[in-house]
């Protein structure tokens, strides 16, 4: 299994992918930034640390929702690639080892995404702690991630049930679209009026601070079902589907 | 001498369909090592398809029966992962297949100087040519020492001076191991210790 990790690893990372994930790190890094306000110096950022301090971390933790599911759905579209499912032609030499394969893919991008997600956050901590007078909510922010990171990995295996299902690159649009229908329909006003948003809300997470408390609309026990209804669907696809 | 025991593959009334489109009918055969088995047919007649069936690459009605060994295959149509040297790709594939990784390193050698790519292993896949990355494909095959090695017309995109080359190696795995390969030429591999197939129709006869 770790010489197939290592594999994907070599096959995902390269000099493209690194530029590409580092001109998003680098837009991060400018929001970061430009967020705190430490543009306007460090006495107007003392002055009205505690206005200043929670849409700082208001509009971060939108950004870093934002750039994580993106990261998350763009490494499933590469790890669908034909290139990638070829690579299934060198090591899968009995039917099982087609499961192994996709199960070890899959493995792969919870890692990733696992990692994207911790190095987003440690960028935001540390920032926030070096350069700014702002106190972050840390028991808040430990729940957001940790709901958030479920987020991407439902997103992750939902994404790769798709693409199992039809191989197109824009297939991976399609959970971009629904991530931004549910983002920009986020209140509970507009989700109880439509029955549409409420299926969504039902069983994709997506959550968000307000007043200081943790929103999430659905339940847990609805997102397990899904997370499993993805894999298995996206399971019994894959071993079903022919390597040509 | 340690003599190698002996490997098969039998084939029990194997069929594969694409859709609407012929695949193989009703296959039956058994290939045998110490041998070299060719598979000869034109484009379209199931050579390939059969190969997909032993490596479980598609999904097909009937028995294949093969001992869990290492197996080497170089598919036809090669899309290797184009961001990857030579020899990370070569290393990779061997360590998947649980080769230890001293005798690796040196069969990778090995076969960087038979294949005539020695300077060529921190080269990216991407800027290869197709002779070479064939090359390549063969390589990955073979640097593991299987048993079994399945050659998806190993003669294709290579230049006429390595041709004899390939072909010796082939010829020699064979005296020990279990071989297939299909091919267009198989006036190529002379010599007798070789058994024909043809595929007609997606239907095998031996010859």
């Amino acid at each position: 299994m770790f010489e197939w990790i290592r594999l994907e690893w070599r096959y995902l990372f390269h000099r493209m992918t690194i530029l590409l994930f580092g001109i998003l790190i680098c837009f991060y890094l400018f929001a970061l930034v430009y967020s705190s306000g430490i543009l306007d110096g460090s006495s107007t950022m003392d002055l009205f640390r505690i206005s200043f301090g929670e849409s700082y971390v208001q509009e971060i933790i939108v950004i870093i929702k934002f750039l994580y599911i993106i990261l998350v759905v763009f490494i499933t579209v590469l790890m669908q690639a034909e290139g990638h499912r070829n690579l299934g032609k060198y090591i899968i030499d009995h039917p099982k080892k087609k499961l192994q394969f996709y199960l070890s893919t899959l493995l792969f991008q919870f890692l990733v995404a696992t990692a994207i997600l911790i190095l987003f956050a440690l960028l935001f901590i540390s920032y926030t702690k070096m350069f700014t007078p702002y106190a972050l909510p840390t028991l808040l922010l430990k729940d957001y991630f940790t709901w958030l990171l479920l987020e991407g990995i439902l997103f992750l295996t939902m994404t790769n049930t798709l693409l199992i299902l039809l191989p197109h690159i824009f297939v991976g649009l399609l959970p971009i679209i629904i991530f931004w229908v549910m983002e920009t329909n986020r209140s509970k006003e507009w989700i109880d009026s439509s029955a549409f948003l409420s299926l969504l809300y039902k069983y994709l997470p997506n959550i968000w601070i307000e007043n200081n408390q943790l929103v999430l609309y659905g339940v847990l026990s609805n997102y397990i079902f899904f997370f499993f209804i993805c894999l298995f669907f996206g399971l019994t696809l894959q071993v079903r589907k022919d390597i040509l | 001498m340690a003599i190698s025991e002996n490997v098969s593959i039998t084939i029990r009334d194997v069929s594969k369909q694409y859709g609407w489109k012929k695949g193989i009918q009703h296959i039956n055969t058994r290939f045998e090592s110490g041998v070299l088995n060719i598979v000869i047919g034109k484009n379209g007649s199931g050579k390939s398809t059969l190969f997909k069936c032993i490596m479980g690459l598609v999904h097909y009605e009937g028995k294949i029966e093969k001992r869990r060994v290492r197996i080497g295959y170089a598919p036809e149509e090669y899309i290797m992962p184009l961001n990857l040297t030579v020899l990370d790709f070569l290393s990779s594939i061997g360590r998947i297949k649980r080769y230890p990784k001293e005798e690796l390193s040196e069969n990778v050698k090995e076969y960087l100087k038979r294949f005539r790519l020695i300077g060529h292993e921190n080269r990216l896949i991407r800027s290869l040519s197709h002779g070479m990355r064939q090359k390549v494909n063969l390589m990955q095959a073979f640097v593991f020492d299987p048993r079994i090695l399945i050659l998806d017309e190993p003669l294709a995109s290579l230049d006429e001076d390595i041709i004899p080359d390939v072909v010796e190696m082939i010829k020699e795995k064979a005296k020990h191991d279990l071989v297939v390969v299909s091919t267009h030429n198989p006036s190529r591999f002379k010599g007798k210790n070789k058994q024909l197939y043809r595929f007609e129709n997606g239907k095998l006869k031996s010859v």
